[in-house]
């Protein structure tokens, strides 16, 4: 029996069709996958079912009866339930309080609300599913494992009956993935239903019953797991049969002189709590430097460092020799210093401004587009169609305002700027994040590229795929210190994966 | 300098500041900034005094002007929680409005402020608290003051709870830290907002109740002198907690009562002490967002 | 085409904010029974429809231009300067002073340094929050609402005791010497005043359109954090900023004062005063150059006609500061945004509804 199906549902935004006349057929008891790409419109199907977005056509049927959700709070009396990618957790409340968000427990018959019994009823149900968690401990205290369990005890704590979780590993430890493929199996076997909307194919091979590839916004395929494999999947996911690595030319870099230097970088967030603990980095020329680790690890807190709008406590950085410590962003990209920030929304690209006014930001101070405070228009409008031809960016009108582009091309934009202005070391935080497969695949190679030509390499990513394949040395970063640093020939994802929860084989978890 | 008076000035001076606090703190809160308040508070010194005088009745008075400031508050949340319009521009829009309402039907009925000496007994409103009004020095800056000076120090206890007791408080504070969170249990997000403004709205009403009505029987149409602003600066300064912002209500409230009190005898030049409260609201916003940014190494501001 | 349409509803946007609050207007006259477009027109008719009348409106929109373009500035970047009505006011009396102390002077040495003066005062009035805000993330709106209270009241203890003019019946300052006066051009209203406003915002029009720093403003003001990661320094823009914006609110006091006042009174800047005015009309031009002198020409010419419906039409001219409030009650919101097709809804619409009629039939 089909607990969830969906009739010919469909979602456009003008003319842009998100979801084309989709039919999903999810059966009871099962774990569902649900994979294709960023963009391919897994999230807009989510919301629908969620109740965040209604559909412009189509039909949502739960338990055979039909269905129409105004807001998450149909979905969840309904009985479906859906853990999302950012967390939708308040920091400053505790574990209880916010799992029993919406639904306090209220003195009888007055506004004030019941602590104490909140307290017991929330244990009760953790107790149940097994989970560990703590419930008087604030959110914004614990790790992201048991963030993502408070998530899901949520849903429980409503009684749910189908559990939607989207990209439920992408923040997590492979150590933490096991942990939780374990609970998700604990909860099938209660009863539940499950979906998981993901793009990495080994966890979907790992975990589900079946699968559901959707591309460009229609479903191409419907499988069991059991008769298929992660090739298969990729190929129907993208269209083409696609080998996921770049290929990386080995190049004997181990001689080359250190061009960026981290010297014991130490520094303190707001409420004087040490994030970095003396970082020592080396990058040497024509290398790629991986800095991997869970997130929330340091690894913002240092990409801030060095791209100059956080200042240190401690430590010097130098470039060739020559200190840069705690300049000013545009000093540093004038001293030869390339940055890819990790939000390309927040820090990269100003989606409201013209792509034209995003080519030069950062180096609209430079001699060739700005003379005597003036902007030099024709200029930069030569410059800005010579990098969106070399750099193969998509656009549909050139005079237009970022926020008309994919995330692919709006990332090709940060691409072209900072490698058109030659660096001696690219700092590169997260270059593929939510782009689509065509565009890591250029950006990767562009990295390369880099790399070949002699520029120093920083690559800050959560993406542990992407660091094995670009990086020569990876070293990586827990609660805000280099744990260790290896060479990439000689490690393995399960090496890397026991670093990142903070083990080394020196003996135990460090604190 | 008699001291008695000037800390019984400096309660009295404060009482529309903490209430003008307190109603902005849920906003605040909720992450709606709404710097209304001094146009409300306006408002309802003029609406409360207009309306006695209509009415020749105190209570129908100051009823009309709560449900007045209720207007003002849902106009202000329909531009800025609604149509998501710039808060700080429809804030101002609301102060400008205001004044110049009061100023346009002062013109109309013909009149430079309004008066209702016959009808209010301003030496009747203060209520002599039995027992306390008998401990010397301390009887004589804690009683006598009018019913809402009471209200205001009885409201600093009744919304803490509400902040921190009840469900509602819970949700302003969610919908303020995130948004997200309080959308995907089902918490109507727009609802929370407008019941924050409008609690902002009726405490405003009950300080402008305060100041023309209760105090002096009369309306002069400068009269708020940026009550509704100090009281901004008081929420910044306490991050929006109730206990914390009364605190600097009251401090701001002392300041206002140097003034007063100073200026009683320094002759022509007693215009520059009306200066402190506002020199020293500046000073201790500077030192709070100093100390709060002792630790920040993070370069830049943040979005707003 | 697309630029074309930005346009269009960029007007739009200014404009319908506009009719909703002369409508709210009419129905306020109405209540007090008299009729609203005999008061409009009364309004309007002599400051924008004859000559003397119109230069006139320019005489007094060059104020306005200058405070339109200081509020313009700073709040483009998000940065809200309340404190141009108290830097306008300094400026004003700081020309004044050096107007009247300074006795035989060369005219055109007295103009340059009583306007310079005027622009130092507004500059180190801005400073003051600018610094806060900049070094220690104090919020400017509430530091530069709190000055301006206390600017007020210090000029005006120092305009009724030290610098009183006992001979006048009421609080103000001593004349200007006609030295630091600009003289009337051709029997019109403008000064000299005018022209220099002209040349201010024709070099501003750069500042804003075409300069680095008119980039880095809109920068901060879309994306603060996107601008600081581009190597902006946002602490050292806002001083600029708040200086640039300083200076240009104490020249529109300074100038006021020189080409209309002459003397510092406690109305000096009328209700709600000249900076608030500046609010107004930076919103109402969408912080645009070019908006903010259209806007400032229309709304000086409400202002100048308001005088005249208190005499010819029975109703107060506080109904302009009514009309005003509205207006920017209504700029605070979007009518219309980038994304809202009006066309497109109508043609569906307009289709739709044909479809099911014809269905029905």
């Amino acid at each position: 029996m089909n607990i969830i199906e969906t009739v010919n549902i469909t979602k456009k935004y003008g003319d842009f069709v998100a979801n084309d006349a989709i039919n999903l057929a999810v059966s009871e008891g099962e774990i569902k996958a649900i994979v294709g790409e960023n963009g391919a419109g897994k999230t807009t199907l989510m919301n629908m079912l969620y109740g965040l977005i209604a559909p412009t056509s189509g039909k949502l049927l739960v338990g055979g009866k039909e269905v129409k959700f105004s807001s998450p709070l149909d979905a969840i009396n309904s009985g479906l339930g859906m853990v999302h990618q950012h967390f939708k957790l308040v920091p400053s409340l505790t574990v209880c309080e916010n799992i029993l968000l919406g639904i306090e427990v209220l003195k009888n018959k007055t506004p004030f609300i019941d602590a104490k019994k909140q307290y017991e009823k929330v244990q009760a149900v953790v107790d149940k599913f097994k989970f560990d968690l703590n419930v008087r401990d604030r959110v914004e205290d614990i790790s992201i494992g048991q963030k993502q369990r408070v998530e899901i005890m949520k849903m429980l704590y409503r009684n749910v009956n189908i559990l939607i979780l989207d990209e439920p590993t992408a923040v997590l430890t492979p150590q933490e993935v096991d942990e939780l493929t374990i609970s998700l199996k604990e909860l099938k076997a209660q009863g539940k239903t499950i979906i998981i909307i993901t793009h990495k194919l080994g966890e979907v091979m790992q975990l589900s019953d079946s699968v559901t590839i959707i591309k460009r916004g229609k479903v191409v395929g419907e499988v069991k797991t059991k008769d298929t494999n992660e090739r298969k999947l990729a190929q129907m996911m993208v269209g083409r049969d696609v080998v996921l690595s770049v290929k990386k030319e080995e190049i004997d870099n181990s001689g080359n002189p250190v061009v960026y230097k981290l010297e014991n970088i130490s520094t303190k967030n707001i409420f004087g709590k040490e994030v970095l603990s003396d970082i020592n980095l080396e990058v040497k020329e024509g290398e790629v430097l991986g800095i991997a680790g869970v997130e929330g690890n340091g690894q913002s807190e240092l990409l801030k460092v060095v791209t100059g709008l956080m200042t240190t406590t401690k430590g010097n950085i130098t470039l060739n020799g020559k200190e840069i410590t705690n300049w000013w962003p545009a000093n540093i990209r004038d001293a030869g210093v390339g940055m890819i920030h990790e939000d390309r929304y927040a820090q990269g690209l100003c989606q409201n401004m013209t792509i034209k006014e995003n080519m030069i930001a950062g180096y609209h101070y430079c001699g060739d587009v700005c003379s005597r405070g003036f902007l030099r228009s024709q200029v930069i409008s030569k410059k800005r169609d010579r990098l969106i031809k070399d750099y193969d960016i998509r656009v549909a009108d050139a005079e237009g305002e970022v926020s008309q582009l994919s995330g692919g091309n709006a990332q090709k934009i940060i691409i072209a700027r900072e490698f058109d202005s030659k660096p001696k070391v690219l700092i590169a935080a997260q270059p593929t994040r939510g782009v689509d497969v065509g565009s890591i695949e250029f950006i990767h190679n562009k990295i390369l590229d880099l790399r070949k030509q002699g520029v120093g390499v920083l690559l800050i990513s959560s993406e542990l795929s992407e660091i094995m394949s670009l990086s020569d040395r990876i070293a990586v970063m827990y609660k805000g210190k280099i744990i260790g640093v290896v060479n990439q020939k000689d490690t393995s994802t399960t090496e890397l994966g026991l670093l990142m929860a903070g083990i080394t084989d020196k003996g135990g978890k460090q604190e | 300098m008699d001291y008695q008076r000037l800390l019984y000035d400096a309660i009295s001076c404060g009482a529309p500041i903490i209430l003008c606090v307190l109603g902005g703190n849920f906003a605040h809160k909720a992450n709606v900034l709404n710097i209304a308040l001094e146009g409300m508070l306006l408002m309802g010194a003029f609406t409360s005094v207009l309306f006695t005088m209509l009415t020749k009745n105190i209570l129908l008075g100051i009823l009309i002007c709560i449900l007045i400031n209720l207007i003002w508050g849902i106009v202000f949340s329909v531009m800025c929680v609604t149509k998501k319009g710039n808060p700080i521009i429809a804030g101002l829009a609301v102060n400008m409005l205001a004044t110049a309402i009061c100023a346009f039907l002062l013109k109309v009925l013909g009149m430079a402020n309004l008066n209702v000496n016959s009808i209010v007994n301003v030496a009747g409103l203060k209520i002599q608290i039995p027992v306390i009004n008998q401990i010397p020095f301390i009887g004589g800056i804690i009683s006598g003051h009018p019913l809402m000076t009471y209200v205001s120090f009885i409201a600093i206890f009744v919304m803490w709870v509400i902040m921190y007791k009840t469900k509602f408080g819970v949700y302003v504070r969610v919908v303020g830290e995130n948004e997200d969170a309080a959308v995907s249990v089902g918490i109507n997000v727009n609802r929370i907002r407008y019941i924050a403004v409008l609690i902002g709205a009726v405490c405003s009403a009950l300080a402008g109740i305060n100041l023309s009505l209760e105090k002096m029987a009369l309306f002069t149409n400068d009269m708020s002198a940026g009550i509704g602003f100090i009281a901004i600066a008081a929420i910044f300064c306490g991050s929006g907690r109730p206990g914390l912002t009364s605190i600097y209500a009251i401090i701001f409230g002392l300041a206002q009562s140097l003034a007063i009190n100073l200026s009683i005898s320094a002759g022509a030049y007693s215009g520059l002490f009306n200066t402190i409260p506002y020199f020293m609201i500046v000073f201790i916003l500077a030192v709070v967002s100093i100390i709060k940014m002792k630790n920040n190494r993070v370069r830049g501001f943040k979005n707003e | 085409m697309n630029k074309v349409r930005k346009l269009g509803l960029s007007l739009l946007n200014s404009l319908l904010p506009v009719l909703c609050a002369f409508a709210i207007g009419a129905v306020i006259i109405l209540i007090i029974g008299q009729n609203p477009l005999t008061t409009y027109w009364i309004m309007i008719k002599n400051t924008l429809f004859t000559w003397k009348g119109f230069m006139k409106t320019l005489h007094y929109a060059s104020p306005l231009i200058l405070t339109g373009l200081a509020i313009a500035i700073t709040f483009k970047a998000n940065i809200f300067n309340m404190g141009v009505e108290g830097q306008l006011l300094g400026g004003a009396f700081a020309s004044c002073i050096i107007g009247f102390s300074l006795k035989s002077m060369n005219p055109t040495a007295h103009v340059i340094i009583c306007l310079l003066s005027g622009i130092i005062v507004g500059m180190l009035f801005a400073l003051v929050p600018a610094i806060l805000k900049a070094y220690f993330h104090v919020n400017e709106m509430v530091v530069t609402l709190m000055l301006n209270y206390a600017i007020a009241k210090i000029l005006q203890v120092l305009a009724s005791t030290v610098f009183r003019d006992k001979a006048a019946g009421y609080v103000a300052t001593s004349p200007i010497e006609s030295s630091a006066m600009f003289n009337r051009i051709g029997g019109t209203s403008i000064t000299l005043f005018f022209p220099i406003t002209i040349v201010v915002f024709i070099a501003m029009y750069f500042v804003f359109k075409k300069s680095r720093l008119g980039y880095e403003i809109t920068a901060i003001g879309r994306n603060t954090e996107f601008a600081e990661a581009s190597g902006m320094n946002v602490r050292r823009k806002i001083i600029y900023m708040m200086l640039i914006s300083g200076a240009l609110s104490g020249l529109a006091g300074a100038g006021f004062m020189m080409s209309e006042k002459f003397k510092y009174t406690l109305d000096f800047s009328g209700s709600p005063g000249l900076g608030w005015d500046g609010m107004l009309i930076a919103l109402l031009g969408g912080h645009d150059p070019i908006g903010i002198l259209i806007a400032a020409v229309f709304y000086s010419a409400l202002k100048t006609g308001s005088d005249s419906i208190g005499i010819f039409a029975n109703v107060p001219k506080e109904i302009v500061a009514v009309i005003q409030g509205l207006m920017i009650l209504f700029l605070s919101i979007r009518f219309i945004d980038q994304r809202t097709k009006v066309f497109e809804n109508f043609k569906t619409r307009f289709i739709s509804k044909k479809a099911q009629t014809e269905e029905v039939q």
